[in-house]
């Protein structure tokens, strides 16, 4: 009786350092992956500001259109259409930062690279949380069979 | 003088941009030219066009600083603004240093880009106007003999006419007729605006 209490809070205790390592490496892997963030951050700086100098003289262009006598009316529709498009463009950008920064559990997916046509294989996680696979295959491998 | 009117170059791959700077420009009353990459704006470049160049810092192939040089090494003199979507203070002294007029982060206000253009157009007219001047005194240089010429260098450095006759081997009554021929020519009217002429040719 004793033996097996022993042994079964020996493999509770072999279950909780088990989970422990895995918090562990997962909070490693989110730390890298944040710091690798850090990089991204300045050319996603760069990418939110290109849109945002866009929107705004856009904007001050549209301004003064509508204070031209006569206003030019089909110039500011314009602006306010690439004012409209740019904000979408920030829109994404801000999206695909979120999903790059959303903590997730790391995930083993088997991908066929049989799938692959014309010798490229890309696959995007279903949950939009940012993995990105690309396999680039010389064409005379695609053609052997597996 | 009738001059062509002035021009803005954009130069940004950012096509958002480069439409949005353009209209904004536009609607402040500039004429400009729109170019999504460094060579297009490089292989229809005319050194002739007054205005100045408003370029992107980052771009592929050549980046801003880069495409300055070229521009200089083609011999265009269009004053630069530079725009750019990163806070890189070394770059923004490289472009400084370099001769540019201003240096703005996107996103800029038009009060900034508007003002910083203004600067670059005044700054491109007194050069230009610089320059068309320089080339008119050499003009009338050029019409000078040799002898004149020397005779012109030595009265500029203060000599009296005795003395360049002295130094050039000549009597003085012919130094006196180089002398007027010099003065008419350049059309100058006193020694110290000789002095002046010479000084502006860098070549005393």
């Amino acid at each position: 009786m004793r033996a097996q209490a022993e042994l079964l809070e020996r493999q509770r205790l072999e279950k909780l350092a088990e989970m422990e390592a895995r918090r562990t490496l997962e909070q490693l892997a989110h730390v890298s992956r944040v710091s690798a963030l850090g990089e991204l951050a300045a050319s996603l700086a760069h990418e939110l500001n290109q849109p945002l100098a866009a929107i705004l003289s856009n904007a001050q262009a549209a301004r003064r259109l509508l204070n031209a006598t006569p206003a030019e009316l089909d110039e500011v529709r314009e602006a306010l259409g690439d004012i409209s498009s740019d904000s979408k463009r920030a829109g994404e950008v801000i999206h695909r930062m979120r999903a790059l920064l959303k903590r997730g559990e790391p995930r083993q997916e088997l991908h066929s690279l049989v799938e692959a046509h014309g010798g490229r294989l890309q696959a995007e996680s279903p949950s939009g949380q940012g993995a990105l696979l690309r396999c680039v295959l010389p064409a005379a491998h695609t053609e052997s069979p597996p | 003088m009738t001059q062509a009117p002035a021009t803005i170059f954009l130069v940004d791959d950012d096509e958002s941009v480069l439409r949005g700077l353009g209209r904004l420009l536009r609607a402040a009353g500039h004429a400009t030219k729109p170019f999504a990459s460094p060579s297009e704006f490089l292989a229809q470049l005319s050194g002739d066009t007054p205005g100045c160049a408003v370029l992107d810092l980052r771009m592929p192939g050549l980046n801003g600083l880069e495409l300055q040089q070229a521009m200089e090494s083609k011999g265009c003199h269009l004053p630069v603004i530079f725009i750019s979507g990163h806070g890189d203070v070394p770059a923004s002294v490289r472009a400084m240093k370099a001769g540019a007029v201003d240096f703005l982060l996107k996103p800029f206000d038009e009060q900034h880009v508007l003002g910083a253009i203004s600067q670059a157009l005044l700054k491109d007219a007194a050069a230009r106007a610089g320059r068309a001047e320089t080339a008119a005194l050499h003009a009338r240089h050029a019409v000078l003999t040799p002898r004149e010429r020397e005779v012109c260098a030595l009265v500029a450095q203060g000599l009296t006419n005795k003395e360049v006759a002295q130094r050039l081997g000549a009597t003085e009554k012919t130094i006196k007729v180089h002398r007027a021929r010099v003065i008419q020519k350049l059309d100058v009217d006193s020694v110290a605006e000789l002095v002046r002429f010479v000084d502006r040719l860098g070549l005393r």
